[in-house]
């Protein structure tokens, strides 16, 4: 071989590759992703009479939100859904469509530039990087998120969506965008997001119940009508009543959320430099309440979180988005011979929530002592940690200011190297 | 000494005539192949930050002339469309050198093939800013994805051009000669050195195993900007895949690198010097790019794993924080490098196991 020729015909070789590969690669058509888990489920429940209606759902929502490039509200089609009370849908449509800024210097695709790779183009929690995440990208289409003010059982306001955007949860891939909103050219990016996010959970919601109440709930006659709907132009008013119908019961859940009224408490912990200081005496005295409540019946912490805050109690239970695809639709999640069919529709593999070790003051719904007073008052949605009961609604509740017993024990585990000797 | 077999004498040189010219053109290929090392940098800054469709249009700047866009709202506008035109700029600059370097080249006194590479040049160069327009105009991230992977290429070719404009007068000198003659002519002259001569001809497919790492580095390069460029709808499941491929090619690129450092470090022939320089060079780049490589994942995606220290549970990431946009695109930056070393590694074995010996003859010849 003659050497001297090898390397330049290799680059030669390699740019007229790159330059053929060029001509061919074109982007794919990009859409929202279907909820096949959704659809199988649905399938499973109608049984033999199932007619493939995903060409019916397709329709339906890009009728009622239109398409990932030009994302439309429902509003204008019917007066009382008023889902521009939550969303603003100029803020939606920057969110939405490809990466880039208009001729105007404005700027589009905000979700897709920093969110896609995990939570996917339709918010499913499946994007590219989704199974290599530990924990995975949430899935807004469920309408349930974890660290959220406003109440149990109830979604996020747009300032817990904000606060989440803002400060990421530590320990997970979710970054802190602070430096959006520092920058005064993209301040608005994270108001864009967090509209953006409720946009896609509203969507997904509906399309999750279109096929787990909406669709099992029809005849076969119906069904088979439904099975013939080639675009938006076909689906009949009867049917577009229905769809709104749905779109205005998950509406409601997104309106008039503000955060919970709790008082927050004079003793909210914060260690002192005095450390002789009558106050940080105060506090140490709660942190022993809360230790004693920590290990108490009524609240039963130690089941999950262990007897000493360590997160190494009982560890076998998952959280809904699994439970969603395994248990409700008839698979275990701890038999792979079952679960792994569903990994083409999108399933992830089921892992077992971790309880959080304490001790590490790795808060990650914020560290903040009010959001903590939430989180264990309100519980965390979707996973197995509970509310706990109150006084007013349980016989073996607590007291508002026992719960602040509990919070300023939690943040006093993180000092515990320092403090072991005190507390 | 056997007295049948004279040594062939070398060319007669005219020192004066052709020395300028070269010393010419390496300045200028050096100052392209330099100049491309910051615009890949600057297109690395351009992904990691999300910035290609920064501007919309191509190849004006929102409807002005690229050298005419006002450098104060360049300056103080959003950083993505800052990064986006400085690539532009930087680019357009690069452009330009390569045609400083072709009027160079095409003087008289300088080979056809250095005239003829660094023609190559430009043409890539400019078909580097075209494919980076179309990618612009056509709105595509899989054309992103080529013009990152090109962008190396083409920096391979302008170090090649380098190496070409240093070496083209002893290559010159020595390319009558066969080696056969020259160990015949070396074993009458001392019959010592010419064994060891014979040994540093004895490569043993050395020259294939940089060859293999040289290719493996482009394979690389192409699964890293698919990571680096993965589409919205790219299933999980092929972005895994993906993963795990650059993993192994990693695994298989720091093998043999260790290789070929071992086995060109424990060589003591002069005429290996080259060969040692780059592939301590090399092994030297494979190590900060496995920890930028770690690094990177880190401050992308998190650890999976972080329930095992208070330190990993409680970090945070930044969105494209400082440091975070300086290791993600420092990896690809460092990984062009690695391409680049690894083929110039690759010619000096391939010189090595066929012109090596020759030139070294030469040299003791005219001394």
């Amino acid at each position: 071989m003659n050497s001297q020729r090898m390397l330049p015909q290799t680059c030669f070789l390699l740019l007229a590759l790159a330059s053929c590969f060029s001509l061919v690669g074109c982007t794919p058509n990009i859409q929202y992703p279907d909820h096949l888990l959704a659809e199988y489920r649905a399938q499973k429940e109608v049984g033999n009479d199932y007619m493939d209606l995903k060409v019916f759902v397709a329709s339906s929502l890009s009728w009622l939100f239109g398409t990932i490039e030009t994302p439309t509200l429902p509003d204008d089609l019917r007066s009382d859904l008023h889902l521009s009370d939550v969303l603003d849908i100029n803020s939606i449509r920057r969110a939405a469509g490809p990466v880039g800024r208009n001729a105007d210097g404005i700027e589009s695709g905000v979700f897709r530039k920093h969110c896609t790779i995990c939570h996917g183009l339709g918010g499913d929690g499946l994007g590219p990087s989704a199974m290599m995440l530990a924990p995975y990208p949430r899935d807004y289409r469920r309408g349930t998120f974890k660290f959220a003010t406003s109440g149990q059982g109830k979604p996020p306001s747009h300032d817990d969506l904000v606060r989440i955007i803002t400060d990421g949860i530590p320990g997970t891939a979710m970054p802190a965008m602070a430096a959006l909103a520092n920058d005064p050219h993209f301040k608005e990016d994270i108001e864009v997001l967090a509209d953006y996010v409720v946009f896609l959970a509203i969507r997904g919601e509906v399309e999750r119940r279109i096929w787990l109440e909406f669709i099992p709930e029809l005849s076969q006659e119906e069904m088979n009508e439904l099975a013939k709907v080639r675009d938006a132009n076909d689906l009949t008013l009867e049917s577009k009543q229905q769809l709104l119908d749905i779109v205005q019961t998950v509406g409601e859940r997104w309106r008039n959320l503000a955060p919970t009224p709790n008082s927050v408490s004079s003793l909210a912990f914060q260690w002192p430099e005095d450390l002789e200081s009558e106050k940080h005496a105060e506090m140490l005295a709660s942190a022993k309440r809360g230790a004693d409540l920590f290990q108490s019946e009524t609240t039963a912490c130690v089941q999950c979180h262990g007897a000493t805050g360590n997160g190494d109690g009982r560890l076998n239970d998952f959280d809904e988005w699994t439970k969603d695809w395994t248990f409700r639709a008839g698979v275990d999640p701890r038999n792979p011979e079952q679960w792994k069919p569903l990994k083409r529709l999108g399933l992830l593999k089921p892992i077992v929530d971790q309880p959080r070790n304490l001790h590490y003051g790795a808060f990650r719904g914020g560290d903040d002592p009010y959001l903590i007073f939430n989180r264990l008052a309100n519980g965390i949605a979707g996973t197995p940690m509970p509310a706990i009961p109150r006084i007013e609604s349980s016989p073996v509740g607590l007291r508002e200011d026992q719960i602040w017993d509990l919070v300023n024990f939690c943040q006093s585990l993180a000092f515990e190297e320092t403090n072991r000797s005190e507390l | 000494m056997n007295p049948q077999i004279v040594p062939p004498s070398p060319p007669v040189l005219d020192q004066h005539s052709s020395e300028p010219f070269y010393c010419r053109t390496r300045f200028w290929s050096l100052c392209v192949a330099i100049t491309i090392f910051p615009l890949i940098w600057a297109g690395g800054l351009v992904t990691t930050n999300d910035a290609g469709m920064a501007v919309p249009d191509w190849p004006g700047t929102f409807g002005y002339n690229l050298f005419l866009y006002p450098i104060s709202t360049w300056i103080s506008g959003p950083y993505d469309l800052f990064v986006e035109h400085g690539h532009r700029l930087l680019g357009a600059f690069v452009g330009l050198l390569a045609i400083a370097l072709v009027a160079v080249a095409f003087a008289k006194q300088t080979s056809k093939k250095l005239r003829l590479w660094s023609l190559a040049l430009l043409i890539a160069i400019i078909c580097q800013g075209l494919l980076g327009g179309v990618r612009v105009l056509a709105v595509q991230q899989r054309i992103a994805l080529i013009h990152g992977c090109t962008g190396p290429l083409v920096f391979l070719l302008a170090s090649y051009v380098v190496v070409l404009s240093g070496r083209s007068r002893s290559v010159a000198i020595g390319d009558h000669l066969s080696s056969q003659a020259i160990l015949d002519a070396e074993t009458a002259i001392n019959p010592i050195d010419a064994s060891r001569l014979k040994e540093g001809f004895m490569t043993r497919g050395f020259h294939w195993w940089t060859t293999i790492l040289a290719l493996s580095t482009i394979f690389q390069l192409i699964i890293g900007a698919s990571l680096r460029h993965a589409e919205p709808t790219l299933k999980p499941v092929g972005f895994m895949a993906i993963t795990h491929l650059h993993l192994t090619f990693a695994t298989i690129i720091f093998v043999l690198t260790v290789v070929t450092f071992l086995r060109s470090w424990t060589k003591k022939a002069s005429y290996w010097n080259e060969a040692k320089r780059y592939s301590g060079l090399l092994f030297l780049l494979i190590c900060v790019q496995v920890g930028l490589g770690i690094a990177t994942w880190f401050v992308n995606y998190a650890w999976p794993w972080s329930g095992l220290t208070a330190d990993l549970a409680t970090h945070v990431n930044e969105l494209k924080g400082f440091w975070e946009t300086m290791i993600v695109t420092g990896h690809q930056a460092v990984g062009s490098l690695i391409l680049v070393t690894s083929f110039l590694l690759s010619l000096a074995a391939w010189r090595l196991s066929q012109f090596g010996a020759k030139n070294h003859f030469i040299k003791q010849v005219r001394t």
